[in-house]
């Protein structure tokens, strides 16, 4: 069993620490993604506006700690005051009013070349979430991953950066005060180093990886994934066939690489 | 174009639980105006809550709710028939509120208790009853901006 690694969290302008964080392990990171596996179907239990009502309460919460977790945004991001206010009324605000983003995953009919509509498009879950989120925005990004997934029915894994985790943890900690349903089907990881994506590229529990990350982080992790998936290739046919489902990505990659659109994109 | 002037009417005042609801509601009825975006026949609560473990609980002290008709607002005891949504305001939020002298310090006052939220100083809330687009439809976030609530960058006015 690997060694619990205390992490210190320091103010970016004093130097000073301000909060030690037990790290994850990879026997712990595992341990995670297996429990909110196991507790997806909680989020299922409610509907869309059950859910986003409480990410309502959830954030009225916050705004109660605002001046508490404005001062952890600034001191442990490192960011100006303005900014730090700035990145806690998004998310309160998107939470607040959550049940807008319902137009983009209700139902829809499904118009055919003659105009008949004779099938319906349905939105369902994809399945459990692992977030990584980067070190500028220590609330804003990895409450939304977390709050996103909750509203669609996902279960969500959620890795801040380690140059600033104490937000995050000081809003997760906020969702366990108010016990807040489905909270079970929600987690953080907190660790250091590349070998935390390694376990959720490894894992088949985890179908979907959302980063936002600068663009050599996101191509890296694609590069990693891809290599996963070669070993995993059966060759026993005569063809090379992948046998592990493939995940979603989401990246947005932050960073001063050009574009490179292919000619068959619509 | 000059807008016609509101009028506003508290009913049945002697229905009122508290002094603190009979007051703000005296209160309110000076600045009609605060309601003009608001479409005709919306419809929301405003609920006296002593601390944040009895909102929590969802047990006001006091509640009222405000109409908006053809002529301007109407107040009236106890909760809406299918209210809009719920304004949920601290006893010492409203206390502070009822001292203010112009509209302009009221909407600053509440504006703070909205963004500064302080279980001693005051403190203000709301939850929707219908979808934030139907809200925003019948102009409840211009009526947020007006009453302080909400400022001209947050983000419902992008939706």
């Amino acid at each position: 069993m690997a060694k619990v690694q205390e992490l210190e969290i320091k103010n970016k302008y004093t130097g000073e620490v301000i909060g030690t964080v037990p790290a994850d392990t990879p026997e712990t990171v595992k341990e995670k993604i297996k429990n909110v596996h196991k507790n997806q179907h909680l989020l299922r239990e409610m509907d869309f506006f059950e859910r986003a009502q409480l990410l309502s309460k959830f954030a009225t919460k916050l705004r109660f700690k605002k001046a508490k977790l404005k001062d952890l945004v600034v001191a442990e991001g490192g960011l100006p005051i303005k900014y730090s206010e700035w990145e806690l009324g998004i998310v309160m605000n998107g939470f607040k009013f959550c049940d807008w983003y319902y137009q983009f995953i209700e139902d829809k009919p499904l118009t055919g070349i003659e105009g008949e509509q004779n099938a319906i498009i349905k939105y369902i879950p994809h399945g459990l979430s692992a977030c990584i989120s980067p070190r500028n925005t220590p609330i804003s990004l990895p409450l939304y991953q977390m709050g996103a997934n909750y509203l669609v029915g996902n279960g969500a894994i959620v890795k801040p950066s380690t140059a600033c985790p104490l937000t995050m943890i000081e809003a997760y900690s906020t969702m366990k005060e108010m016990e807040f349903q489905g909270l079970e089907a929600l987690d953080l990881v907190i660790a250091p180093g590349e070998w935390a994506v390694d376990e959720f590229l490894k894992s088949n529990l985890i179908k979907i990886i959302m980063t936002v990350t600068s663009s050599h982080t996101a191509k890296d992790i694609i590069v990693r994934y891809g290599r996963m998936l070669k070993k995993t290739a059966d060759k026993s046919m005569g063809v090379t066939m992948y046998t592990q489902p493939f995940k979603q990505f989401f990246f947005e990659c932050a960073g001063n690489d050009a574009g490179i659109v292919m000619n068959d994109v619509n | 174009m000059v807008k016609d002037e509101l009028t506003s009417q508290v009913i049945c005042r002697e229905a009122f639980k508290t002094e603190l609801a009979k007051k703000y509601t005296t209160f309110l009825a000076q600045y009609p105006e605060i309601f003009t975006d608001l479409i005709i026949g919306s419809n929301f609560d405003f609920a006296l809550y002593d601390t944040v473990e009895t909102y929590d609980k969802e047990s006001p002290i006091d509640i009222f709710n405000v109409l908006r008709n053809g002529s301007g607002i109407e107040i009236k005891p106890g909760r809406a028939v299918d209210s809009d949504l719920e304004l949920a305001l601290s006893v010492s939020a409203v206390k502070k509120l009822v001292q203010t002298k112009t509209h302009l310090e009221y909407t600053q006052l509440l504006g703070t208790f909205y963004d500064e939220p302080d279980e001693e100083k005051g403190w203000i809330d709301f939850v929707l009853n219908k979808r934030t687009q139907t809200i925003i439809d019948m102009g409840y976030g211009k009526f947020a901006q007006t009453a302080g609530i909400l400022k001209d960058d947050d983000d419902i006015y992008r939706m």
